[in-house]
């Protein structure tokens, strides 16, 4: 593990490990305080895993048979897997495989009004809660809560929205360019052969760095902390450079590895991750769809394993047998769905109206949030009980937001006063 | 029309969708979230509350005649770097240091018209047009490129816009001209993509970029006439470019529909084209976004592609034009005034005062790196100033940054103006300047690239999700600084020009020169190491000051490990390159 001693100056907001190390975790913010003042305590994380283009619950998701305005996919048929309603083929076995085993720490909200059917608005707002912007994306706002960690919130794949959280973001690269910085080897690269300075040579270069950012740090104390916790986060993750690797090839199965990892080591509180695929099936839609659906949830099924057996960090050195399947929340998401009939082409074009499943610690496993009318549309629901009220509106990316915030006992207001969790979501 | 309403007041509801289908939205301006419901009589509580992450709370804003002011040798920097990119040189401080008044009127109105100029408004505006992307939907092999050759090829794709823009202020030419003008810019890779004719035969800029023109019957309306932008704001056929208008109104206008609150009827059957059509045209909640989106998108059905193939793609389709009739179903017109093509559509929004309004704002932000805070009377006054300025500038980018950069808010210190981080494409080339050294792989310089460059892990804009450039510094970025500082460092050792080059880094040693005894007791190792300081921070260090020594005991522990005075040199210079004082201005 890395050495929490703090390299530069911070500031109170600045990396947490050094404010631990200074006695200052009473005078942080409510939240953080309260989980780092008991060492050992555990730390609710995150993984999101987004999938760009708009993916077809009709497959798997919403099974919304007999409707006249819904054309559902051939092969299929309606089943019930730990009280969750879903849609099952024998084309799709990692589906059911997954339910089996996880139905009962999984939630699945339907009926979640995106409003557009533009593929970056529709992201943009299901990932921040506003089509505009203006906010961190809610994976970023999640990391607040590992602001001691070196990445907070480490993007390995898909898209992200830092918004004024940008010191909390790093992303890994898509081609694993992370890795080449922390190590070095970035530089091998180089058109210009670049023989490196020496490792003592660098830690001598580092600690005049050091000296003369605090120095500039201390001329102006504020905004200028940011630059020394950069740096004492650059300076952690070079610390790791032994004991995790971030390179990654971009497949599924290695963003996954490395999410479990970094997640295992304390490196980051949330990870986003994205499937190296397209659900934009404006063509041959149900074909192409199922063959997505079934490897997306074998890749689900990787990382349900490998959180169930990876061991979950612990602050202060201590262990208590917890694996990362009892702390983490695991967000699947896409950006819209598909519609619920088939154009000419048998394909499915943008739909306004989407699925979003949740699974592990502190979800109401076996439940099922929302719902869709016999259009296709999201149903309104009660944010405090989960049922559905037409006197309501439909689920919104900006109520799932709040929800996760209050799962993470973050302040969920930051949405707005009037979006409400979905309280019905969180057991 | 009877039905349940919800309102929203995130997102433009479906502007588009399904063949013919679209949705409802409306006009912000009219709507009081709270008070819908139509003639439903159900009401539904609408999100009222600020936008994530704002907190609607306005504090009186700075008056610049109070705040702390920058020193001379500080607005210097911040001029130079925002206006040519790159760090003064010592006679330009000097200069300041001599004069500062006089100096600086002087060297802002010099950097102004220096060539860099243009490529700095390519790199602010990039974040506007979003089009360096890397992943356009077409690829270099159906294109006829080698797929080897497919980052350099969307490179130049991404930059077509840009370099117009780069025309255009070189030559200052109105910035209206984005959307008027008759010519494009190319390089060779595009001439043998594009259907275009190159205007002269002259011999292009700099990079190899020369003015053409489109020669398959587009209209000529600047930007608008564009692959470029086209391609990066697809329309896939579902939403007859009223994606695409959206862009137009906010790259242009910074009118963005997807601000505006929007009533969504749910009575609507959205299976059912007709009572779509009918629902975009009739009812209450649909109109007031798509009365003025769907007829911006009208102007634009001549890009719009039946496939993503090469033949497809790259021309325009003027028997197209009048597909809106089977698409919007609404003629071409700019908020309300006819037109027919996108020559028309580009002359509205040049004589819209909302493009010079946008202009003036937009300017604003990327040199300061903030949004103006319209609330606040001082910024009024100061757009309003600075708006002036570019209408009597005959709206050339020139006369609208240098109202900007005249202004004395420009020129406040912290904690009034906080510093700026400084972005990839400029510590590209601060870098390039200092030591010559450029972190290319592949010919590709890899900060101004993402797939496998370091863009954003640099704190570059995404133009893909559309995210704005960080600003405020991450782990990454610091790793960035610190990998690419080293290799110019060492770079430079090698390879840095000798006296009397006024690029020199080493003026007083030989970098391989190795002195008799400790550094700091040589004096022209201390000489070497203030000139360092003087080149890279404007700052004048005593021979025999703490900077000297402190310098110096670095170069005598990286001498003792390295063995070698070059690499002990490029050890010292690592450290000077990944200073605070470069990273930010």
């Amino acid at each position: 593990m890395f050495n929490r001693r703090s390299f530069f100056r911070i500031g109170a907001y600045g990396v947490l490990g050094a404010a631990l190390g200074a006695g200052l975790a009473g005078t942080l913010p409510g939240v953080l305080s309260r989980a780092l003042a008991a060492p050992g305590a555990s730390r609710k994380r995150f993984i999101f895993v987004v999938n760009q283009g708009g993916w077809d619950p009709l497959n798997v998701l919403t099974p919304m048979f007999g409707s006249a305005n819904i054309a559902m996919p051939v092969a299929s048929t309606a089943t019930t897997i730990g009280g969750l309603k879903l849609v099952d083929s024998a084309q799709r076995p990692s589906v059911r495989t997954f339910f089996e085993a996880h139905a009962a720490r999984t939630a699945i909200v339907h009926g979640v009004a995106v409003r557009s059917v533009a593929h970056d608005v529709c992201q943009v707002t299901m990932m921040t809660g506003s089509a505009t912007g203006g906010g961190a994306d809610f994976a970023t706002r999640l990391a607040e809560i590992g602001r001691a960690d070196p990445l907070p919130h480490l993007v390995l794949a898909g898209p992200v929205y830092p918004g004024e959280l940008a010191p909390l973001v790093a992303r890994a690269g898509a081609t694993g360019q992370l890795q080449g910085l922390v190590d070095g080897s970035i530089l091998a690269v180089s058109d210009t052969p670049i023989a490196p300075l020496k490792n003592p040579t660098r830690d001598k270069v580092d600690d005049f760095v050091r000296r003369r950012t605090n120095a500039w740090v201390d001329a102006a104390p504020g905004a200028r902390g940011d630059l020394a916790s950069a740096l004492e986060r650059a300076r952690q993750l070079e610390a790791l450079r032994g004991d995790i690797s971030f390179a990654a090839d971009g497949s599924f199965e290695a963003q996954i590895e490395l999410a479990v990892q970094a997640l295992g080591r304390g490196v980051a509180q949330c990870v986003t991750i994205s499937p190296p695929i397209s659900w934009d099936t404006h063509t041959d839609s149900d074909n192409q769809q199922s063959q997505l659906w079934e490897f997306f949830f074998q890749g689900m099924n990787r990382l349900a394993s490998r959180l169930a057996t990876t061991p979950a960090p612990m602050l202060a050195g201590q262990t208590n047998g917890a694996m990362l399947a009892d702390e983490t929340v695991v967000v699947i998401l896409s950006e819209m769905a598909r519609t619920p009939q088939l154009n000419a082409d048998n394909g499915r074009d943008h739909w306004p109206w989407t699925s979003v499943m949740l699974f592990g610690d502190g979800i109401t496993g076996g439940r099922t949030i929302g719902g869709y009318d016999a259009g296709y549309g999201g149903l309104g629901v009660d944010p405090a009980t989960g049922e559905t009220d037409a006197g309501r509106a439909a689920p919104t990316p900006a109520q799932l937001g709040a929800t996760l915030l209050a799962l993470a006992d973050l302040d969920p207001a930051v949405f707005g006063p009037s979006v409400e969790p979905l309280l019905g979501v969180l057991a | 029309m009877r039905g349940v309403r919800f309102s929203v007041s995130v997102s433009l509801a479906f502007l588009g969708m399904l063949g013919t289908q679209s949705i409802g939205c409306d006009d912000g301006a009219a709507t009081k979230p709270d008070s819908i419901g139509g003639d439903t009589g159900i009401s539904i509580e609408s999100d009222t509350g600020p936008a994530p992450g704002f907190t609607e709370v306005f504090s009186p804003g700075v008056d610049p005649a109070t705040a702390p002011k920058l020193s001379p040798g500080a607005v210097l920097l911040r001029l130079s770097l925002d206006l040519r990119g790159v760090r003064p040189t010592p006679e330009e401080y000097a200069a300041v240091e001599a004069d500062p008044e006089t100096a600086i009127a002087t060297l802002r109105e010099s950097f102004l018209k220096d060539p860099r100029f243009a490529s700095r408004a390519r790199d602010l505006y990039a974040n506007v047009t979003r089009t360096r992307v890397e992943d356009f939907p077409i690829s270099a092999e159906m294109l006829g490129v080698d797929p080897e050759e497919q980052g350099q090829l969307f490179a130049s794709i991404g930059e077509e816009p840009l370099m117009m823009l780069a025309r255009i202020v070189e030559e200052d030419r109105p910035l209206t001209e984005l959307v008027t003008a008759d010519w494009t810019m190319a390089d060779e890779r595009l001439a043998d993509i594009f259907p275009i004719a190159w205007v002269s035969s002259a011999g292009g800029n700099a990079e190899g970029w020369r003015v053409a023109r489109y020669t398959d019957g587009r209209p000529a309306a600047g930007w608008l006439s564009t692959n470029a932008l086209w391609w990066r704001y697809l329309s896939d056929g579902v939403n007859y470019g009223r994606g695409r208008a959206n862009a137009v109104a906010r790259i242009f206008l910074c009118a963005d529909f997807l601000d505006r609150p929007v009533d969504f009827p749910r009575d609507i059957d959205l299976t059912d084209e007709e009572g779509i059509r009918e629902a975009v045209r009739e009812n209450d909640g649909c109109i007031g976004c798509h009365a003025g989106l769907d007829p911006l998108a009208s102007y634009l059905a001549g890009f719009q592609y039946t496939d993503k193939t090469a033949s497809e793609m790259v021309r325009y389709h003027p028997e197209r034009e009048r597909q809106w009739v089977g698409m919007t179903e609404l003629p071409p017109a700019f908020y309300g005034r006819p037109g027919f093509t996108l020559s028309d559509l580009g002359r509205q929004l040049a004589a819209d005062p909302r493009f010079v309004e946008c202009a003036v704002e937009r300017g604003f932000e990327l040199i300061m790196r903030r949004a103006p805070d319209k609330r606040d009377p001082l910024v009024l006054d100061q757009l309003t100033r600075v708006r002036e300025a570019f209408l009597a500038g005959k709206l050339t980018f020139r006369a609208l940054v240098r109202a900007i950069v005249s202004d004395p808010r420009y020129a406040l210190a912290e904690p009034a103006e906080p510093a700026r981080v400084v972005p990839p494409e400029m510590w590209s080339d601060v870098l390039q300047d200092l030591t010559g050294f450029r972190f290319t792989s592949g010919g590709v310089d890899l900060l101004a690239t993402d797939f496998t460059g370091l863009r954003t892990l640099a704190g570059g804009g995404d133009g893909r999700a559309g995210a704005d450039p960080a600003k405020t510094p991450t782990a990454t970025m610091a790793l960035v600084w610190e990998r690419t500082a080293e290799a110019a460092a060492l770079y430079a050792v090698e390879n840095a020009p000798r006296p009397p080059d006024k690029h020199a880094l080493f003026t007083e040693v030989a970098p391989d020169e190795t002195p008799d005894g400790p550094a700091v007791d040589d004096p022209a190792m201390r000489a070497q190491a203030a000139f360092l300081h003087h080149r890279l921070f404007g700052t004048k260090v005593a021979l025999d000051g703490l900077e000297v020594r402190e310098t110096l005991r670095l170069w005598d522990g990286a001498f003792a490990v390295e063995q070698s005075a070059g690499r002990a040199w490029a050890a010292v210079l690592t450290a000077l390159l990944r200073d605070p004082e470069m990273a930010f201005y």
